[in-house]
């Protein structure tokens, strides 16, 4: 088990370098890096300055040494714009990211795992209809659309929620449920899938020749062998959920870091960019982490295989 | 040498068949969804013949027409008109023309290398496998809205550039899924047989693993064509998809977002559009699915 | 127990009459087990022969109530087990059946056990839920079942994982899960299918000792005429969803009455025998969704007849409990 967290650590350290590089090469190659890193900006020295901080005068692998040393040290930059810090100003953002997140996570979980439980329990009962009509409007609803309907409807004609910004707990409602609808559609069709799969197994027909009843056979023997694809799959998901973010969030004026990057790649501020693709490439990689040594507590199969 | 050409009549049977199977299976296949893509394939192909109005022919005049079903809507106009007096109907109608040709192309693309990849990565193992599945897992770790947006703004808005920066993103997910589909059939007796008989790698690749990943990349690219559209609407709602005037769905809808209180048409029509393609895409994708590939139910 | 030398005279504890079960499917009706009549009684072992898709496993998923839903369902029949009709009571009083009166174990030992918990979790679930024991006195029954199917070491070996146990001591452990609660039937779905030939010589004589000791009826399933030999005294002869042929285990080596029956036993090899070349039988079961009129082995019969291609003959009872659906013995 240790060996195997061991394993998984050392991949996810492998995968930030690679994400790093891969931001280093892109910022290389799409043009003349002093002037993505400054364009439009008028500070007099903005060019010089910005030519020092990367090492521009100096070979390309030494740029890479100063870039990976100034990510080392948690050192991001300042904002071409107004000269804050990026570690700054991201702070700021993320609780607003954040916790609109994990209000639509909760929102997802709270309606797709019942929804697919009972939609595959009781296949073709309206229930599993119902949970197929929300699933299949969800995974084809563009989420930008969906909030602007959601801000006319609730916002503007019945004017019973704020229809944009970070206001109160109302605030989150409309939002919210926009970037979850799309990342339930998806847990409803898995749950389900994986649940039909897990009830047609041996060893649930097993659990009720012992005579367990329905109940405990569906939650007990069925629902946990059937979140463990739920699982591995959730690291999809969470792709979703930052493109989602991205875009949800600029529909309702969020001040989360979704807002920040399309404002800053608009004003050409490309050290925030940078930041923001670092940080939510982190985030990624590091919730995958988690959700492997989750897995692996999960599902007790996985700690002598080290698979 | 009569062996040789044996076998070869054997396998352009086999995709024969399978041609046949696929195109008399169509008939079964869910029927409203298919209309839908019949239509949508329609819009795209000849749209300018279909479209009541040039679709980007500005008249002031008639700017902010409601549809026909209210007062002050008028039966040139079924669908309303925008701020400059554009045809509704007309601009949802060429607007697939970028839906499609953008989302058709990067699943040639990205799909044709995600496959080769997959295909790659499962049968060599080792290194080559390990070294192709970090770089998937890095691509899959970029938010993909937040690169395109950075890469389509630095290099410019076009055609091109929005497939340049999506197509690897779809390569991913094809390589992932491939290379899964590789690994287990890499693994059956047809396989161990072509390779104690001396059949060359790429043959093998080609004959033997290929035939048997094809359905799984037929229904993956059905259901990522679905993706892509909604991808390239989002991308085109932040202005950095396809540059105006050519009418796009994501662009429209976002040109619809200051008049929410007074123009609700603007953004509706245009995301119901995306809505009713992306579902009967997903729908018919779905039905392909059961009817190809019935053990991957979770794609 | 009852003390009595042979099964025969035994009561019987279930009785099997005219159970239907079809599956309903889009392409037509499959009649899986269509009509089959066959009784166990206290204390004896039944074998039930046939080749695969012959409608065994259904058999006893019907026995036990279990039939995939909602494709598959009991239409008729009655199963009496001690004079209750299991078909016609409600859910939860048949689970009260399941896991404490009727015990099963499946083919596979690979799949029949829940990966995600540990054996002790899994063999003491139906020790909490029928003999209604917790804590350290289920722990302790727990252990004596593992005991009893001679699982070494059971105080460790209970907190692992099914994944930790070889093929032959899963199928045990699935053993011990039913056997804890003593039930009067176990309904085995060939349980040796996948284990070795030696494993498997070990776990027959397992389940024997245990029937031995407590008295137990077992439904064998089998297509092996071995394992029927060693463990049966009594074979029921399965084909295309109906028992065509039901007999005590000498009788039936020595003078088999259906053809079938005769052409199974034809295509066992017999040690030191030499034939020119291994019988088997012409042709293939036939699908289920279309069973041919008359009798169903007709088109694989070498003395089919032309009263045989258009009625199903009627069971020819032959003393005790044995019969025989065949027109040649109504003659």
């Amino acid at each position: 088990m240790l060996s195997y967290i061991g394993l998984r650590i050392l991949q996810a350290l492998l995968g930030l370098w690679f994400i790093a590089t891969l931001v280093f090469i892109l910022s290389r190659s799409i043009g003349d890096p002093a002037e993505i890193f400054t364009a439009r900006h008028g500070h007099v020295h903005a060019r010089e300055m910005m030519e020092e901080r990367l090492g521009l005068d100096k070979p390309l692998y030494h740029q890479y040494g100063i870039y990976v040393g100034q990510l080392l040290r948690g050192d991001l930059g300042k904002s071409v714009r107004n000269g804050i810090p990026i570690t700054k100003i991201l702070m700021e953002r993320l609780p607003a990211t954040f916790t609109l997140g994990l209000f639509a996570l909760g929102f997802a979980i709270a309606f797709s795992i019942p929804l697919g439980v009972l939609g595959a329990v009781y296949r073709d009962s309206p229930i599993d209809w119902f949970a197929k009509v929300m699933a299949f409007l969800g995974q084809a609803m563009p989420p930008f659309w969906l909030g602007i309907m959601l801000i006319i409807l609730f916002a503007v004609v019945w004017d019973i929620v704020p229809p944009a910004g970070k206001t109160g707990w109302t605030s989150y409602i409309l939002p919210g449920f926009t970037l979850g609808w799309g990342v339930m559609a998806g847990m409803v069709r898995l749950v389900r899938s994986s649940m039909l799969d897990v009830l047609d197994s041996d060893y649930v027909t097993m659990a009720r020749a012992k005579g367990v009843g329905e109940i405990v056979v569906v939650s007990k023997h069925a629902l946990r062998n059937a979140l463990i694809p739920v699982i591995t799959y959730s690291g999809l998901v969470l792709g979703a959920f930052m493109n989602g973010s991205v875009v949800v969030e600029q529909v309702f004026a969020w001040p989360g870091i979704g807002t920040v990057a399309v404002q800053s790649v608009v004003s050409r501020d490309f050290p925030i960019v940078q930041g923001v693709v670092i940080v939510f490439g982190a985030f990624f990689i590091f919730i995958n982490l988690f959700v492997d040594i989750l897995y692996a507590v999960i599902d007790p199969r996985i700690k002598y295989t080290g698979q | 040498m009569a062996s040789a050409s044996s076998t070869q009549i054997v396998m352009t049977n086999v995709w024969k068949l399978r041609l046949i199977s696929m195109v008399s299976g169509l008939k079964r296949a869910p029927k409203i969804p298919t209309v839908i893509l019949g239509i949508l394939l329609a819009f795209g192909l000849f749209g300018q013949w279909l479209a009541p109005h040039d679709p980007i022919s500005i008249d002031l005049a008639k700017s902010f027409t409601p549809p026909v079903w209210h007062e002050g809507g008028s039966a040139s106009n079924i669908l309303g008109t925008d701020k400059l007096g554009r045809d509704i109907l007309s601009r949802v109608i060429i607007g697939s023309r970028v839906s499609l040709a953008l989302s058709l192309t990067i699943i040639a693309l990205g799909g044709g290398a995600g496959v080769i990849l997959g295909l790659i990565s499962g049968y060599s193992g080792r290194k080559v496998d390990s070294l192709i599945q970090r770089g998937v897992e890095v691509i899959l770790a970029m938010p993909t809205i937040l690169v395109a947006l950075v890469f389509v703004f630095t290099v410019g808005r076009s055609f091109e550039s929005v497939m340049f920066i999506l197509s690897p993103f779809l390569a991913a997910r094809f390589t992932r899924i491939v290379r899964g589909e590789t690994l287990s059939i890499r693994e059956r007796d047809f396989v161990a047989v072509a390779k104690v008989i001396g059949t060359p790698s790429w043959m093998i690749l080609l004959r033997h693993i290929l035939p048997n990943v094809f359905n799984t990349v037929i229904v993956l690219a059905t259901l990522e064509v679905g993706h892509l559209i909604l991808l390239e609407a989002s991308l085109s709602f932040l202005g950095v998809g396809v540059p105006p005037p050519h009418p796009a769905w994501g662009l429209m809808v976002a040109g619809g977002r200051e008049f929410i209180s007074s123009a609700y048409w603007i953004a509706l029509f245009p995301g119901l559009a995306i809505l009713f393609a992306v579902l009967s895409i997903n729908l018919f994708g779905d039905w392909l699915r059961d009817t190809l590939d019935p053990r991957r139910r979770q794609l | 127990m009852t003390e009595m030398s042979t099964t025969k005279d035994r009561p019987i504890l279930l009785d099997v009459k005219d159970l239907k079960t079809y599956f309903f499917q889009r392409r037509g009706v499959l009649k899986a087990v269509d009509g089959v009549n066959f009784t166990v009684r206290a204390g004896e072992s039944v074998g039930l022969v046939g080749e695969s898709g012959s409608g065994k496993s259904m058999t006893c998923l019907s026995i036990m109530r279990l039939v995939p839903k909602p494709a598959a369902r009991i239409v008729e029949g009655q199963i009496l087990f001690n004079g209750q009709d299991l078909l016609s009571i409600d859910e939860s009083d048949m689970r009260e059946y399941r896991g404490s009166k009727i015990a099963m174990v499946m083919q596979d030992p690979q799949t029949s056990m829940n990966p995600v918990f540990t054996v002790g979790n899994q063999v003491e679930e139906p020790i909490k839920l029928h003999l209604k024991e917790r804590g350290a006195q289920a722990m302790q029954r727990v252990l004596d079942a593992l005991r009893a199917v001679r699982i070494p070491s059971p105080e460790d070996r209970v907190k692992q994982y099914p994944h930790q146990f070889s093929g032959g001591m899963r199928q045990r452990v699935v053993a011990a899960m039913g056997l804890a609660t003593s039930p009067e039937l176990l309904v085995a779905d060939e349980p040796t299918t996948s284990l070795d030939v030696t494993i498997q010589a070990q776990f027959l004589g397992l389940i024997r000792d245990i029937q031995k000791e407590h008295g137990t009826s077992v439904i064998w399933v089998t297509h092996d005429l071995g394992i029927v030999a060693q463990m049966c005294d009594r074979v029921n002869v399965m084909y295309a969803g109906r028992i065509v042929e039901s007999a005590e285990v000498q009788k039936i080596y020595k003078d088999p009455q259906h053809p079938y029956t005769k052409a199974l036993l034809d295509s066992v090899p017999v040690m030191g025998a030499r034939r020119p070349r291994l019988y088997q039988i012409d042709g293939q079961p036939p699908d289920l969704r279309s069973i041919p009129t008359g009798c169903s082995f007709w088109p694989r019969c070498p003395a089919a007849m032309d009263i045989c291609k258009t009625e199903y003959p009627p069971a020819t009872h032959l003393g005790g409990d044995d019969f025989v659906h065949c027109w040649l013995a109504e003659k």
